[in-house]
């Protein structure tokens, strides 16, 4: 198990790589260390710890604490999820439209179909009650699964509010702001020389209400600095328990494979042993990095644990790809708002709608409103991975039915005039789909090599 | 010091053991493996708590959130009746293996 002479030699040969050092220097280290060791150890620490804490206090200590505590958080699996799901939907939607034009081909549009009479209200008031039942799920499926991570980020901005000097805020906001009014400007200049320019009176109509809002932000982000600095400091010290075991909690939240409630035991373990290991003389920091060496790396606990949160595991996933065709939906809805300038009202604008969900959405999450979505979606943590895995087929077949929506259009036209057999329609969707599978079946292989490569690392 | 495999095989008896002397949480139940044991069965500590879902899962045990001495949060786990059922069965099984090789060194300790 633990060799103290194994340790220190590995440490002097990873020290010998990284440093330019001649062997004197390297005995001379590896002396002051063995007496920090044998230090440790008259303070009743015994092996990993007393080399853990020896470590420490030869090293820079603040380097040391972060190097052994925290895993920096790894983007590029979540990023294969996220592509992963903007794919599926988009696939499916493809697989929808394919079917559904394919059964109009064959067996013609619905006589029922006809009958509706040709309101614009009415059939923007129908998709609008669909989307609603269909995005409300997911909404609130996301909420649940977002809650912790969106709330860190909150407490994170507030927390960079808090200690940013003002003069930060200001730079930001003003250029942002005159950011906006410049576009505004440039806009009308460009929509009075040009009454037909999309583009400007887009720039116009978006950029005014934009300033607005990054006024009120603005003032929000001043007050909100100035709120926190009237709160007394606390006691000014170097090291801060409270940050640090945040940050450890979130070092092991990054890694994907824990429940709320796994991060919560840990974490009691965690301050037990800080505790027991304060008892015996050493500093608030030693103790910290002793404590979490002992729990094990975010790495090693991640694998054993995720061994029986299949559940979670996937759950995350299934954020991730919901975050992947939401954010994909918002950008492309700014795109085509900025395209075609479609008023929201005048013609049914879906992708706007989307946008705006999302965005308010997103908004309200930030406030902590995610409590309301989340009593929604009541299914117990413990959900299994067959559940999870079901429901995330089934909201992420839901968005992309909503993808097909296009092919209601096709429904109507079909009843009011025959429309010929066109096979085009047909051969571009599984064109589409079989490229969308391509490059999904590409992002599960890296997903694996991805694992196997962590896998590999930790054991 | 005890290598790794033979620690984790003795885990479940282990935990099973300890909670059958009554209800405890993961940071007093590796506390007292270490005594136990004079500090030569070292867990990685994280470790213990995958096992203990597992066993959770299982059936053998249960848990509640409790409030420690310092009015913490933390989780308690007991015993279940499926519980002290497996405990005996683990007990039979490694008395066999005790029994064997106690027999085994007993036999020839010339060769020792």
């Amino acid at each position: 198990m633990f060799d103290l002479n194994e340790k220190i030699s590995g440490w002097r040969n990873r020290l010998a790589k990284e440093r330019p050092l001649e062997e004197k220097e390297l005995d001379r280290l590896e002396a002051q260390l063995r007496a920090r060791v044998a230090e440790a150890g008259h303070s009743g620490l015994s092996g990993e710890d007393a080399f853990q804490v020896a470590l420490n206090r030869l090293a820079n200590p603040r380097a040391t604490a972060l190097e052994t505590a925290m895993t920096e958080p790894r983007w590029k699996r979540p990023l294969l999820w996220v592509l992963a799901g903007y794919l599926i939907v988009s696939c499916l939607g493809n697989i929808w439209k394919a079917s559904i034009a394919t059964a109009l081909f064959v067996a013609g549009a619905p006589p029922l179909w006809s009958r509706i009479p040709e309101s614009a209200w009415l059939t923007q008031a129908a998709y609008t009650a669909l989307y609603a039942l269909i995005a409300l799920l997911p909404l609130a499926v996301f909420a649940r699964l977002w809650r912790s991570r969106l709330q860190s980020t909150a407490e994170r901005i507030y927390t960079w509010l808090g200690k940013a000097p003002s003069r930060k805020i200001m730079a930001v906001g003003s250029l942002s702001i005159a950011g906006s009014v410049t576009l505004a400007f440039l806009g009308l200049y460009f929509h009075s020389a040009m009454p037909m320019n999309l583009y400007a009176i887009q720039f116009a109509k978006s950029a005014l209400p934009g300033a607005v809002v990054q006024v009120l932000a603005l003032g929000l982000a001043l007050s909100i600095r100035a709120h926190k600095r009237a709160r007394p400091l606390s006691e000014k010290s170097a090291f801060d328990l409270e940050s640090w075991v945040q940050s450890w909690k979130e070092s092991l939240r990054g890694q994907g494979a824990f429940t709320a409630g796994d991060v919560e035991e840990l974490e009691s373990h965690l301050r037990d042993t800080v505790d027991e290991l304060s008892r015996t003389g050493l500093s608030e920091r030693e103790s910290c990095v002793a404590a979490s060496q002992r729990l094990g790396s975010a790495d090693a606990l991640a694998r054993e644990f995720g061994k029986i949160n299949r559940g979670e595991i996937w759950r995350r996933r299934l954020q991730w790809m919901l975050a992947g065709y939401l954010g994909a939906t918002l950008v492309f809805s700014i795109g085509r708002s900025g395209l075609y300038s479609i008023p929201l009202l005048e013609t049914f604008n879906i992708y706007a709608v989307a946008a705006l969900l999302t965005v308010a959405f997103l908004g309200a999450l930030t406030f902590r409103v995610g409590a309301i979505f989340e009593r929604l979606a009541k299914w117990r943590q413990s959900a299994g991975t067959l559940k999870t895995v079901a429901w995330g087929l089934f909201i992420l077949a839901g968005l992309g039915f909503l993808e097909s929506m296009t092919a209601f259009e096709l429904i109507a036209k079909m009843s009011k005039e025959p429309v010929p057999l066109d096979w085009s329609h047909f051969s571009g969707a599984v064109t589409r789909v079989s490229v969308q599978m391509g490059f999904l079946a590409a992002i599960l292989w890296m997903d694996r090599a991805q694992k196997r490569e962590k896998t590999a690392r930790v054991s | 010091m005890i290598p790794k495999e033979l620690v984790a095989a003795s885990t479940k008896p282990l935990v099973l053991s300890i909670l059958a002397q009554g209800e405890s949480y993961g940071y007093a139940i590796i506390q007292r493996v270490r005594e136990l044991s004079d500090g030569q069965m070292e867990w990685t500590d994280g470790m213990l708590y995958p096992v203990l879902h597992r066993l959770e899962r299982e059936g053998l045990i249960e848990s509640h959130w409790g409030v420690s001495e310092k009015g913490r949060r933390r989780k308690y786990y007991r015993l279940r009746t499926g519980g002290s059922e497996a405990l005996a069965q683990e007990r039979a099984r490694w008395q066999i293996v005790n029994r064997t090789l106690s027999k085994l060194w007993e036999a020839k300790p010339c060769l020792t």
